[in-house]
């Protein structure tokens, strides 16, 4: 079925092809280092020797300024000191953060590598120039999520797992406390926000499997971006196996797909776990998207600002929750019969972007190169501010 | 005196070097300004403007007549805006003024937009040539922006 929106797929073709390539002889140089192609000569109004727009009112360049992708305001901040200072202005971070559609995260691995790239998408992306490599503070890592504008990665080096929080756009990084991994274990990993407490938390939460059991034991451990402290055990986490897929965020809370089932009896459902009062929620799936056997490479994600599942067995259903965390609430958005998809999303390795009249966008690829895709909002926000004042060192991965 | 519904009542509108453009009010009140004023029953006598002249004057009313109008489609909205903004440097600034002082939000919008295009894609340096602007950064300045922004500048 027609699932790729022709430009982002064409553009995923080529990245791919280049990162094999440069995986494989290392010796060809990205395309997003040729950037002066596209500086040629445009009409832009006759220039006179006078500049008229630095006596514009603040409030109108900032408005100029948010019909600006990310990768002008970086070019903006270098223009003079007014621009920087108007780009690193919190009310402008806020405002550029709620009127700029997100980018796209995308993280590209090759089969067999260890070494992962991380590349943004801008939202208005023409072609391959829209696309920039980030600078990774680890080469063994993976992306935990997105919040805010700010990447959650994670690395496991000498039975620890090494958690990064690092701002794309500015660079900033920082660096939590490490923390042990147990090979009898399998883990999953959250990054979110709460407005209610004003905190950003990474939750780890690790399950064990005993063959001959009929249940799993979790156990989650959470730290406290800002907390100064050391990541603390809560000891309380559901009994399920959490499959292994990403937590997506969404306002103030995180989603996994887990087996709620006992014993051989495998149920997909919801598990939700909210950032500011710690609390797990089970959100069952709707009973009748069981009813056609969907139930195992359940896709979760979201889709207009709302949570989605997707399955597909004889055909492909997307529910949307229009109440989240209301199971009532679910409403069958999409159904498409006779179709037949691969077990597309076991790890959400394709992300649904939106559809229309029967087509279903999917960003994703299915070849020998590994592909994540996340959304993420573009934000000037300092890590600093993320602190609140709590002694942690920020690193700058741009001048690393 | 009754005014049939085709038919509009006119605002006279003074510009800063004196110019009287006679508008009609439903086009008129398309400038929040101009639109409160009416409300408050202080539209009778000429309207100065002392902030506008009379040609950027004449260019905004120019855009209102036409975002008045209830027969133009979207599409024709669009091509016409698109011509609309294409002006040199010193004519956008006194656009962007009065569409500012006028309160005029989908006017603003589309010229803040047009300088967005203007400015979109292009290094620094080109930046400042199109709009003459002065980099008062100091070399180390500049150097630690630019480490900072390399990602940017691959």
């Amino acid at each position: 079925m027609a699932m790729e929106k022709g430009r982002l797929h064409s553009m995923l073709e080529s990245l791919m092809q280049q990162h094999e390539e440069e995986n494989s002889d290392n010796t060809r140089a990205m395309a997003t280092s040729d950037k002066e192609s596209n500086m040629t000569e445009e009409k832009t109004g006759a220039s006179d020797e006078e500049d008229r727009i630095s006596k514009l009112p603040h409030h109108v360049v900032m408005d100029i300024f948010c019909k600006l992708p990310i990768k002008s305001l970086m070019y903006c901040r270098c223009v003079c000191k007014a621009w920087r200072d108007l780009v690193l202005d919190p009310c402008f971070a806020t405002q550029h953060l709620t009127t700029r559609p997100p980018t796209t995260i995308l993280t590209l691995q090759c089969d067999g590598e260890r070494k992962r790239n991380i590349y943004m998408v801008e939202p208005e992306a023409s072609d391959l120039d829209a696309i920039t490599k980030v600078k990774i503070p680890n080469l063994g890592i993976q992306i935990v999520g997105s919040c805010n504008g700010l990447l959650c990665l994670c690395a496991e080096q000498n039975s620890h797992h090494c958690f990064y929080i690092l701002n794309p756009f500015t660079g900033e990084c920082m660096t939590l406390p490490k923390i042990k991994t147990d090979p009898k274990h399998t883990s999953v990993s959250g990054f979110g926000f709460s407005s209610k407490t004003n905190q950003y938390k990474v939750i780890r939460i690790s399950c064990r499997w005993e063959p001959g059991s009929s249940s799993t034991k979790a156990e989650a451990e959470i730290y406290t971006v800002g907390s100064g402290g050391s990541w603390r055990e809560i000891g309380y986490a559901p009994d399920y196996y959490f499959l292994g897929g990403y937590a997506i965020f969404l306002n103030g809370a995180l989603y996994w797909i887990v087996d709620g089932g006992i014993g051989e009896h495998f149920r997909e459902l919801v598990c939700a776990f909210d950032i500011g009062n710690e609390q797990f929620l089970k959100i069952p799936l709707p009973v009748s998207y069981f009813s056609e056997q969907h139930g195992f490479w359940t896709n979760i994600g979201v889709l207009e600002g709302r949570l989605y599942v997707c399955g597909a067995y004889s055909g492909v259903e997307i529910w949307v929750m229009n109440d989240n965390g209301v199971e009532e609430s679910w409403t069958k958005e999409v159904v498409l019969q006779n179709v037949r998809v691969q077990p597309f999303s076991q790890h959400s390795w394709a992300q649904l972007i939106g559809h229309s009249e029967g087509t279903l966008f999917f960003c994703g690829c299915e070849r020998r190169s590994r592909i994540d895709v996340f959304p993420l909002i573009a934000s000037f926000l300092s890590l600093d501010d993320i602190l609140m004042g709590a002694s942690s060192e920020v690193l700058n991965v741009h001048s690393m | 005196m009754s005014l049939s519904p085709s038919t509009s009542k006119m605002l006279s509108l003074k510009s800063s070097d004196g110019k009287v453009l006679e508008v009609e009010e439903h086009v008129a009140v398309l400038c929040e300004t101009i639109k409160s004023l009416v409300e408050d029953g202080c539209a009778d006598s000429p309207i100065p403007l002392a902030n506008v002249d009379g040609a950027t004057l004449g260019n905004v009313m120019e855009w209102c007549k036409k975002h008045a109008d209830q027969k133009a489609s979207a599409d024709d909205l669009e091509d016409w805006d698109a011509e609309f903004v294409e002006r040199d440097q010193g004519e956008l600034y006194h656009l962007i003024m009065a569409a500012n002082y006028l309160n005029i939000k989908g006017l603003l919008d589309l010229i803040c937009q047009k300088v967005a295009d203007m400015i979109k894609g292009k290094h620094p340096e080109k930046i400042r040539e199109i709009f003459n602007i002065e980099n008062d950064f100091t070399p180390e300045q500049q150097e630690q922006i630019r480490k900072d922004n390399s990602w940017a500048f691959e």
